[in-house]
């Protein structure tokens, strides 16, 4: 490696450590809400596992139940949001969300096939579970329009990385992959059982 | 020597950066006109509604629009309203749930609903404008910007929608169209709650 190459290297790693956070655009109002409902979703790894394995199993079954999955979920989370944030009570919340991640992630391991209705309730009623969960943990303070803006926005984007990565299963190997992922899915699933029981 | 001239013409020419200046209510013809684009829930209706008169056709689109514009002049000059309609944001967040629910399940409605629904929506956006009027007085310039504003918001995303369900015909773009509409309901859904909640507590 030539001597200025080393050097550029090494200054650029220097800077880089040296570098402060930038906060000319602090964040408040609809910035803050918005990216605070984005957040949200990405920081529960219970959640992430689960809405991609939705996308996943989307993916896995094809039209028309790769676009019906993920559009049954914001829909049924919302109205399990509404019940959170209003206070109504859902016993074990944590465990359904542990529970969806297992039988979806198992559904893709197992590619299950069942009809769709079957599979829109399933997922409907899990998305319940989330709902509920992030209506109870949504803070009253955030800016309601950006926080719900930001928070639909990671949760669908959840589900086209699911989508994304269920499309391997155009190809042999991918199928096999896939599978892996939704077996991964749900042992992560009863890992977070584990630890709620 | 003609670098230095340029140099100290240009920087006299330079004036205040009003980039992140703050656009709260209806402080001038400009923020009149953001007005429906950054005053919640003014974008997520205009959004829903314009959804659902582009996935009629452009040829629905005239009428719906023309009827939109005469409810938010009405909903604009109808002032003494805005004091008995304490929260305008429930009654409009409600007509753009409703209008995003019709795009998600290909509700086949009467024609005629949909057409009320543009009028509740251009209505009460009217409505949820007077308070920030109220606060710097009613002029006929601001009530012009909020109509050429919200208008050009939702003929945008109407027109859009339908230009481009036209153009392609296919199963992706319905479906794109479709998601995208349940997304905005399950947006409206949590905003509702979460506004309801912050006013109750």
């Amino acid at each position: 490696m030539p001597q200025w190459a080393s050097r550029l290297i090494v200054w650029s790693i220097l800077l880089s450590v040296a570098a402060g956070p930038a906060v000319a655009h602090k964040e408040g109002g609809m910035v803050g809400g918005f990216v605070s409902g984005l957040a949200h979703p990405i920081t529960g790894w219970d959640h992430v596992v689960a809405m991609l394995a939705v996308g996943l199993w989307g993916a896995f079954l094809g039209p028309p139940a790769i676009w019906l999955l993920p559009m049954v979920f914001p829909l049924v989370m919302a109205g399990g949001g509404v019940l959170g944030i209003l206070g109504v009570p859902i016993p074990s919340a944590e465990i359904g969300i542990a529970l969806s991640a297992i039988v979806l992630g198992s559904c893709v391991l197992f590619a299950l096939r069942p009809a769709l209705w079957i599979a829109a309730s399933l997922v409907g009623l899990f998305a319940v579970f989330h709902g509920h969960a992030h209506g109870t943990e949504l803070p009253s303070s955030a800016e309601p329009l950006a926080y719900a803006a930001g928070f639909v926005m990671a949760t669908g984007l959840l589900h086209v990385c699911g989508i994304a990565l269920g499309q391997l299963t155009r190809w042999r190997i991918g199928h096999y992959i896939v599978r892996a992922s939704g077996g991964a899915i749900a042992l992560a699933g009863l890992g977070f059982l584990m630890r709620h029981i | 020597m003609s670098v230095r001239i340029a140099a100290a013409a240009i920087s006299l020419c330079c004036v205040v950066a009003l980039a992140h200046g703050t656009a709260v209510g209806l402080q001038g013809t400009f923020n009149a006109f953001l007005f429906s684009v950054l005053e919640p829930p003014a974008p997520v209706a205009l959004f829903a509604i314009g959804l659902l008169m582009g996935s009629h056709g452009a040829r629905f689109v005239e009428l719906a629009f023309l009827i939109f514009l005469c409810s938010l002049l009405t909903g604009l000059a109808v002032t003494r309203l805005a004091g008995i309609v304490v929260f305008p944001e429930v009654p409009l967040s409600t007509a753009a749930l409703v209008a995003s629910l019709l795009v998600v399940f290909d509700a086949r409605t009467r024609i005629g609903w949909i057409f009320c629904l543009c009028a509740i929506t251009g209505f009460f956006m009217g409505i949820l404008t007077a308070p920030a009027r109220a606060s710097i007085g009613t002029t006929s310039v601001l009530m012009a910007s909020v109509i050429l504003g919200a208008g050009s918001a939702v003929s945008m995303v109407a027109l859009s929608v339908a230009f481009i369900a036209s153009r392609w015909e296919s199963a992706f773009v319905t479906t794109a169209i479709r998601v995208l509409a349940s997304w905005i309901a399950a947006i409206v859904l949590f905003y509702l709650s979460l506004f309801l909640r912050q006013r109750m507590l």
